[in-house]
């Protein structure tokens, strides 16, 4: 699976430069540009853990590094950064969660013992639960693409686009080949291939 | 706008670092909502989003002036406006800052023995 940038490298380069030279405007333009990417990409690699957990979790990593620019260096993707920010940030995140919550996200697949589970959190160090995270990326991995098996091409574009947190159903219409058709239409259109591929990674992650 | 976007904008609003923070003192000052506020700054409510991830502009006048006019040109936002909001937004929170400290101080004398009634 793909992770590109949602901006290009020149973009992104630039948005850097001008973060690092305190330009007023970069920090609104990098939480505009990233915040919701991040989210679909925590989404995607984790998707049994709580969705809050993941918005704060994104949201987290783009505060600090707004907050300390110089966190990233420059020659660095601002993305690669954030996606690998975020995924500590969710690590944390979780560690900080209840014994309760726990249980909701998604050690399920790699700890079956209620007892253990719960004591996960005093348990493992952050590397080994990072671990964990990554074992469960390959799982994920997995089930996109038994999805993917049962999707035409172009609704393997339009899941793409989704991963990577595009929203527009304009966008997704023109994937489909259906861009001049009324809106009403192509909402519904669009609702529907999304209704399908929401039932079919429901029902891949129950096969698992 | 996104609504995790938004719900960002709003978590920067205690952190001085970022422009909603002097937003949120000059609307609070003007017990002015969202709405009010965009109209005071003529822009969109959606654009009121990004201008609160701005960071904060800087505190001398020719570096304050063009921190505020780059994020007015950027967003669409009535420049004079703006700066006057941030401007007000910056000596409320340093009022903040001084009553804290001034506070705290008060806090301090009143912890001091009082004159004459230590021991000698």
């Amino acid at each position: 699976m793909s992770d590109p940038s949602p901006l290009d490298a020149d973009a992104e380069a630039d948005l850097h430069r001008r973060l690092s030279a305190l330009d007023p405007v970069a920090t609104a333009e990098l939480a505009t540009a990233f915040l919701e990417p991040l989210i679909a990409n925590l989404r995607c690699y984790h998707p049994k853990i709580d969705d809050a957990i993941r918005v704060q979790a994104a949201a987290d990593a783009i505060l600090a590094l707004l907050r300390n620019p110089a966190s990233c260096r420059q020659d660095a993707s601002l993305w690669d950064y954030l996606r690998m920010s975020a995924k500590w940030d969710l690590v944390n995140a979780v560690d900080s969660e209840t014994t309760h919550r726990l249980r909701l996200v998604s050690f399920d697949s790699v700890e079956h013992d209620v007892s253990r589970r719960n004591g996960l959190r005093e348990e493992l160090d952050a590397p080994t639960r990072l671990a964990l995270l990554e074992e469960l990326e390959i799982a994920d991995a997995t089930i996109l693409a038994a999805v993917r098996q049962r999707l035409t091409d172009a609704e393997c574009l339009v899941l793409d686009r989704m991963l990577e947190g595009e929203r527009r159903t304009e966008v997704f219409a023109a994937l489909l080949g259906i861009g001049d058709r009324p809106p009403a239409e192509q909402r519904m259109v669009v609702k529907r291939l999304k209704d399908k591929i929401d039932v079919r990674l429901r029902r891949s992650r129950e096969e698992s | 706008m996104s609504d995790n976007l938004r719900a960002l904008s709003v978590r920067v609003e205690s952190d001085p670092k970022f422009l909603a923070h002097l937003l949120r003192l000059y609307a609070d000052s003007e017990t002015m909502n969202d709405e009010r506020l965009a109209l005071e700054l003529g822009c969109p409510i959606e654009s009121l989003v990004q201008v609160r991830l701005c960071r904060a502009p800087r505190v001398s006048g020719a570096d304050f002036h063009a921190d505020i006019e780059r994020v007015a040109t950027r967003f669409g936002v009535r420049v004079e406006r703006l700066a006057e909001a941030a401007r007000r937004g910056q000596v409320l929170s340093n009022l903040q800052t001084t009553s804290g400290s001034a506070a705290a101080n008060l806090l301090a004398a009143r912890d001091r023995p009082e004159d004459g009634g230590g021991t000698t």
